[in-house]
């Protein structure tokens, strides 16, 4: 739940200091060229937004806010990961059509 | 459900039944005008929301009707670029970058339509009485959703159209 009394939902300068990183950040990385900078820019933008506009880790001390996210980061980390690894290496280890189609009427004869 | 989406795009971005790759379809500097007005949805209702706080209640109708009328700006922002593709003929069925690329961008666009509906909804009776404790609660979820659609967009920015058009 949202802890609406902190005082951090009534100030503004959280929420001017993430604008005005949001808007840097976006810049940056649209004049990037690399996928590694533009991924980096892309983490940093989310986090300082993830504290600035949502109030992440601001909470008061027993942090389940913060746990759940831990956890739904790593779910997401396994997920995303783990499909781009085993689609790649699946890739990897098929054989062009070529050669399938040659070693079959191999088979055949 | 995000991350299930972004895998998919990342696993299938290249799969493109040889026509447009990301390449060359996605317009860079509409994508970026795009980002900044949903960011200034982001920052009005922040504003919105901090008014209702400090029980302005005028001020906050004006910034949540703000919100609104950048969500609306920026879903016809989209209508209008993907509306474009589709008669060229690219859309979701033609390839399976296109169909992970209109699944991420619907969702998204589904979850701004939504977020516009509720700003009138929360905002309705507020034109009649004061805020009230309710209200305070409502509208802070209400800021941190339209907040959280500009951090996923964010990562749609970034991992779709910037890394996708390298």
């Amino acid at each position: 739940m949202i802890d609406v009394s902190h005082k951090w939902n009534s100030s503004f300068k959280p929420l001017i200091l993430g604008f005005i990183a949001a808007v840097i950040l976006t810049i940056f990385s649209y004049l990037a060229s690399s996928m590694l900078l533009i991924a980096t820019l892309a983490v940093i933008e989310c986090v300082v937004l993830l504290v600035t506009f949502l109030g992440l880790g601001l909470e008061a001390k027993p942090r389940w806010n913060l746990l759940a996210f831990f956890f739904m980061l790593a779910v997401t980390i396994i997920l995303i990961g783990g499909s781009v690894w085993i689609m790649n290496h699946l890739n990897y280890n098929m054989m062009p059509m070529d050669m399938q189609m040659h070693k079959q009427m191999k088979g055949s004869l | 459900m995000f991350a299930a989406f972004f895998a998919a795009y990342a696993v299938l971005k290249d799969g493109v039944n040889s026509g447009p790759s990301g390449k060359d379809l996605f317009n860079l500097p509409y994508a970026l005008i795009e980002t900044f007005v949903l960011l200034f949805a982001a920052l009005t209702s922040g504003i919105g929301s901090i008014f209702v706080h400090r029980r302005k209640r005028k001020r906050a109708i004006t910034f949540f009707l703000i919100t609104a009328l950048l969500g609306l700006g920026f879903l016809s922002m989209e209508w209008i670029e993907l509306s474009d593709w589709i008669q060229r003929g690219y859309s979701w069925k033609f390839s399976a970058f296109l169909s992970t690329f209109f699944t991420i961008i619907g969702t998204h666009a589904f979850h701004v339509f939504f977020a516009i509906l509720w700003v009138f909804v929360f905002l309705i009776p507020l034109f009649f009485r004061q805020i009230t404790d309710t209200d305070i609660r409502r509208l802070s979820c209400l800021r941190m959703f339209w907040q959280f659609i500009f951090i996923v967009w964010v990562c749609i920015f970034n991992i779709v159209y910037l890394i996708g058009a390298l």
